[in-house]
């Protein structure tokens, strides 16, 4: 009982000692960086490449990503107050030279009432000539968001107006007289879409308040302080597409530049309205969709969703038609955009690496963007981290143990022996690996041990560049150790292009680091701290989606932790590693398109892809079977906790489609990724 | 004036027993039961209507077998009682508007009368939003909330809620437009590590963070609790010092007014109701006079032993002869 208490009061003497705030907290959270100073300072500029850039020109943009991508952080650049921020510093200007200027306004679906439209029931008075029922509601929905963003459209024009000279204003090509024109809110005010509601406002103050009048009183009767909407709204309800028409048409006007300055239109939470309303949030989508649909030469709609979740519900509010995908809108994967391309190229640890140096510059309170995020992670060597699993005292045990059980004793011994003093734990685990492989295909021991004398196969650059990391789980797995996660390229490896998994592994590597110094940032994190901390955040990751709220997340979880460990077993067991690209399983991309109960599986993996829990990627099969595939990995961030491999590697488990439904919703159902073999499709069971 | 409070029983004597709604809970929880089989035992002429809630079928883990033997047992129980009540019968995640007509039509036309609000076994989106109505409607002259305990050790180890929905406002509670919140106020208490995924949003923005931990409480709950607050304030002492208060888990007015001391002290709130019911409660009425936001992430699914056993059921005025109590 001392004892415990001594430990824990040492425990509580090392709590103390935070002295640097962690500059990787609050990972996820980015759109929340209301001050714009803030947000700018940690904006990684390094992602505004290439096809980003599309985001910042005049078309309807699309931005999807799993979760945690980063599509709030890019979005979030249109707002007016960030753009009008950034160009008040140098480097930002100069960045924001190669973008089309633009005035961009915005609102959150999710926060504002927007998604409570449906929870009350409204009733349109009949003189009204609104439609009955869900179409009143949606109506009043519109009614809402229109004055949302006509009052963020007021706030940009009355803070240029305010600022002498503002930025903004020199930006888009905007006049002071032009803005200080009397008559320029009288102007607004008497627009026709308006039906009267701000006659007689006279200035720009004054329009806004008449516009808070008005969204307050929708909030209030969807919050129950107001039983009626008064007529006087009724008398004066908007459409959605036309007061935008002319917010863009003034813009146009008052901009005296040669070129275009459309007005861009941000709607964030669009994919979260289904969630956050069940009876009409399908239907407030199809509102939204007008938007895209208007193909309005002035007014340019972006949205971020998440990869799965754009495409669920494409049909138009009020009317028959449907979005079609290039010309009324484009989309932009962030996936493919920071993914590995085919030609090797990533551009993800750049963004990586700057955003680290940032944040810890910002955040942390260091000040200086010198700080060289590489070397405080270190670098990662296969046979550096086999070393780590020698243990001085038994350096002779572990070698015979990698070899595994399988091999018969005389080729185990002359295997030692061809291995030689001083072999490492690595070369002695592939080795086995390759010999067993041999023994099992019935080749004659006394032949195996010849050609494995004479040519040390194992030794072969691509035989063991895609071994090596199954190599390294099962020597770790064989000698009663956890596997050791360091290094910057593992770091990278475990974020899968994903920011948010990036950030959430600094993180624990950082407290982690934290509880035994006050130097912080440290010239490098010890491997343990990185290894403890990266098992911290995949342990965090795996529990996330359980207490998140995130819809689903409890299934996800349960299935999570039936489908890592099956494979993290097979790949393990698997001692002559014949299979090492089953660490993840393939489907045939129409194996999900046939009934509904395929169709439950499909969305099951849809939104596992989504929140970060599966990664996806299309793939052509090895054998000739004709058909594009999908193949899925446990995404890397979890690695660690089911213990897989960071790398993956051709060739997938080809698994039959009722295998993948079974270890989804059976939860009795055993999961194996090694019955079938490479690139041939499974017998189908008789 | 304050909150009076006390034993169900005790409280309920102080009211005419003529034209009195209880609004319950028919649940898999024993003590969902407990108010309903009182009011009977003691002859009061009360009209009882009893809600019955449904997990929606995407919950996971679906207990819906589960929920409804138990649920079968409860209603049995009150039928060898001889308790008579009107069944209602909601989706967990049904509208709004249904749930006010709900009470509307328990409220009848007309006569007022004295309106109980089992809140033992309802959820939160429902019994929030009929407190709030409830204050402001004339038909309800008296309005009394009854709070049931869990038995002793009644609650289970393990998960009791799954799948949970993003966060959003409870309904009737969406906070006054265009007012950002000043603070976060949270209450926690099983399952509090939920509260965590809203924290980032106020560290971030250097808002003040202020935790409510009842007591007492179940053993399993405080550890839990604790290990929320460690997480909340990434185990810096020095910033949970004063931004947790250990609070009665019962006494209603008690939180009401360290509530108010915040509000005081930093300005509105933003609620987040992980805690005991009449943590719940508290916050419900605070929100109510600051027009404030209760937030939510509305678990899908609930474990059918969520609870187990009957403690003592405590009554709160919140509505004496037409004027609130609490403000």
């Amino acid at each position: 009982m001392t004892r415990r208490i001594a430990k824990a009061q040492q425990a509580k003497a090392i709590e103390p000692f935070v002295a640097r705030r962690n500059p990787f907290h609050d990972p996820l959270v980015s759109e929340h960086y209301e001050d714009p100073e803030r947000y700018l300072r940690n904006f990684s500029w390094t992602v505004v490449r290439g096809d980003i850039r599309q985001v910042f020109e005049p078309r309807n943009i699309v931005l999807l990503g799993p979760q945690g991508t980063g599509k709030t952080m890019i979005l979030n650049l249109i707002r007016h107050r960030v753009i009008s921020e950034a160009l008040g510093t140098d480097w930002a200007r100069h960045e924001l030279g190669a973008v089309p200027r633009f005035l961009g306004i915005s609102i959150n679906l999710a926060r504002v009432a927007f998604s409570r439209f449906g929870s009350r029931p409204i009733v349109a008075p009949s003189w009204s000539g609104t439609s009955e029922g869900e179409g009143a509601t949606v109506a009043a929905a519109g009614d809402f968001m229109m004055h949302y963003l006509f009052d963020d459209f007021l706030s940009a024009l009355a803070q240029m107006q305010k600022e002498r000279s503002g930025r903004l204003r020199d930006w888009l090509d905007i006049s002071d007289e032009a803005l200080e024109d009397r008559s320029l809110a009288r102007d607004i005010a008497d627009w026709e879409c308006w039906s009267g509601w701000y006659r007689g406002c006279r200035t720009l103050p004054e329009l806004q308040v008449k516009a808070k009048e008005r969204l307050r009183t929708w909030h209030s009767f969807l919050n129950y302080n107001l039983q009626e909407v008064p007529d006087a709204i009724w008398h004066s309800k908007a459409s959605v597409e036309e007061p935008l028409h002319q917010m863009g048409n003034l813009l146009g006007r008052l901009s005296a530049g040669d070129a275009a300055c459309p007005l861009y239109v941000l709607l964030d939470q669009y994919e979260e309205l289904p969630n956050l309303s069940a009876t009409l949030g399908s239907s407030l989508q199809r509102l939204v969709n007008r938007l895209l649909k208007a193909r309005d030469p002035v007014v340019f709609t972006k949205l971020g969703a998440r990869t799965y979740d754009w495409g669920r519900e494409l049909r138009v509010w009020g009317s028959d038609s449907r979005l079609e995908f290039e010309r009324d809108y484009a989309t932009i994967d962030l996936r493919s955009v920071l993914g590995r391309t085919e030609g090797n190229q990533w551009l993800f640890p750049s963004m990586a690496e700057d955003v680290a140096r940032r944040r810890i510059a910002n955040e942390a309170g260091t000040g200086t963007t010198d700080v060289d995020v590489k070397e405080m992670f270190g670098e990662w060597r296969a046979e550096s981290e086999a070393a780590l699993y020698v243990r001085a005292t038994e350096q002779a045990v572990p070698i015979e143990k990698v070899l595994g059980r399988k091999i018969p004793e005389d080729v185990r011994s002359q295997l030692v022996q061809i291995l030689g003093e001083g072999s490492s734990l690595l070369d002695a685990r592939l080795a086995a690996a390759w010999v067993q492989q041999r023994l099992q295909r019935g080749e004659a021991p006394t032949r195996v041990v010849a050609h494995a004398r004479r040519e040390r196969p194992w030794r072969n650059q691509w035989w063991r560049k895609e071994r090596i990391e199954i190599a390294l789980l099962q020597i770790a797995s064989l000698t009663n150790q956890r596997r050791y996660h360091f290094g910057w390229d593992t770091v990278l490896h475990l974020s899968g292009s994903n920011i948010g998994a990036f950030l959430y592994l600094a993180r624990e590597i950082w407290d982690v680091a934290a509880r035994f110094t006050t130097d912080m940032p440290p010239g490098r994190f010890d491997y343990k701290v990185q290894t403890d901390g990266i098992l911290n955040a995949s342990q965090k990751w795996r529990v996330r989606d359980r207490v998140d709220v995130t819809g689903g997340g409890a299934l996800r979880y349960d299935v999570m932790n039936r489908l890592g460990p099956g494979i993290h077993d097979s790949l393990v067991e698997d001692l002559a590693i014949s299979n090492p690209g089953h660490s993840g399983f393939s489907l045939q991309e129409n194996d999900l398109v046939d009934g509904p109960q395929r169709e439950r599986l499909k969305r099951f993996l849809e939104e596992a892809v989504n929140w970060a829990y599966l990664e996806e990627r299309r793939h052509t099969p090895k054998s000739r079977e004709g058909r594009t595939r999908l193949k899925w990995f446990i995404h890397g961030v979890l690695a660690p906790v089911y213990e897989l491999p960071i790398k993956r590697v051709k060739e997938p488990y080809y698994a039959r489609v009722e295998e993948v439904q079974a270890w989804v919703f059976d939860p009795k159902a055993r999961v194996r990724l090694a019955a079938h073999s490479r690139g041939k499709k499974p017998a189908k069971k008789k | 004036m304050s909150i009076p409070w006390g034993l169900a029983q005790h409280v309920l004597r102080r009211f005419d027993p003529q034209e009195c709604t209880l609004i319950g809970c028919v649940a898999s929880e024993q003590r969902g039961n407990a108010a309903p089989l009182m009011i009977h035992a003691e002859g009061r002429p009360c009209e009882q209507v009893l809600v019955e809630v449904i997990d929606p079928p995407n919950a996971y883990p679906d207990y819906g077998p589960q929920t409804a033997a138990a649920r079968l047992i409860q209603r049995r129980s009150l039928a060898d009682a001889g308790v008579g009540y009107s069944d209602e019968r909601f989706d967990l995640l049904s509208p709004d508007s249904n749930i006010a007509d709900m009470l509307s039509r328990a409220l009848g036309g007309g006569a007022s009368r004295t309106l109980i609000i089992d809140i033992s076994a309802l959820p939160k989106r429902f019994f929030c939003l009929f407190v709030k109505l409830a204050c402001v409607d004339e038909r309800a002259t008296n309005v009394i909330a009854i709070y049931t305990e869990a038995g002793r050790g009644g609650y289970p180890e393990g998960r009791l809620t799954d799948d949970a929905l993003p966060f959003s406002p409870l309904p009737g509670f969406m906070g006054a437009f265009g007012e950002e919140p000043k603070m976060l106020l949270a209450s926690v208490g099983m399952q509090a590590e939920k509260v965590e995924g809203l924290v980032d949003e106020y560290r971030n923005a250097n808002k003040h963070i202020h935790v409510l931990l009842g007591f007492p409480s179940d053993v399993t709950m405080t550890g839990r609790a604790w290990e929320t607050v460690r997480a909340i304030f990434r185990g810096d002492v020095s910033l949970a010092r004063d931004a947790v208060d250990v609070v009665s888990t019962l006494d209603v007015q008690d939180v009401f007014d360290v509530i108010e001391r915040q509000v005081v002290r930093y300005g509105r709130p933003r609620f987040a109701p992980y805690g005991p019911k009449p943590h719940t409660l508290a916050m419900c009425l605070s929100a109510m006079k600051h027009d404030a936001e209760m937030t939510y992430g509305q678990p899908r699914s609930y474990h059918p032993a969520y609870s187990t056993g009957v403690g003592p059921s405590w009554g709160y005025v919140l509505k004496w002869n037409g004027r609130p109590t609490f403000d």
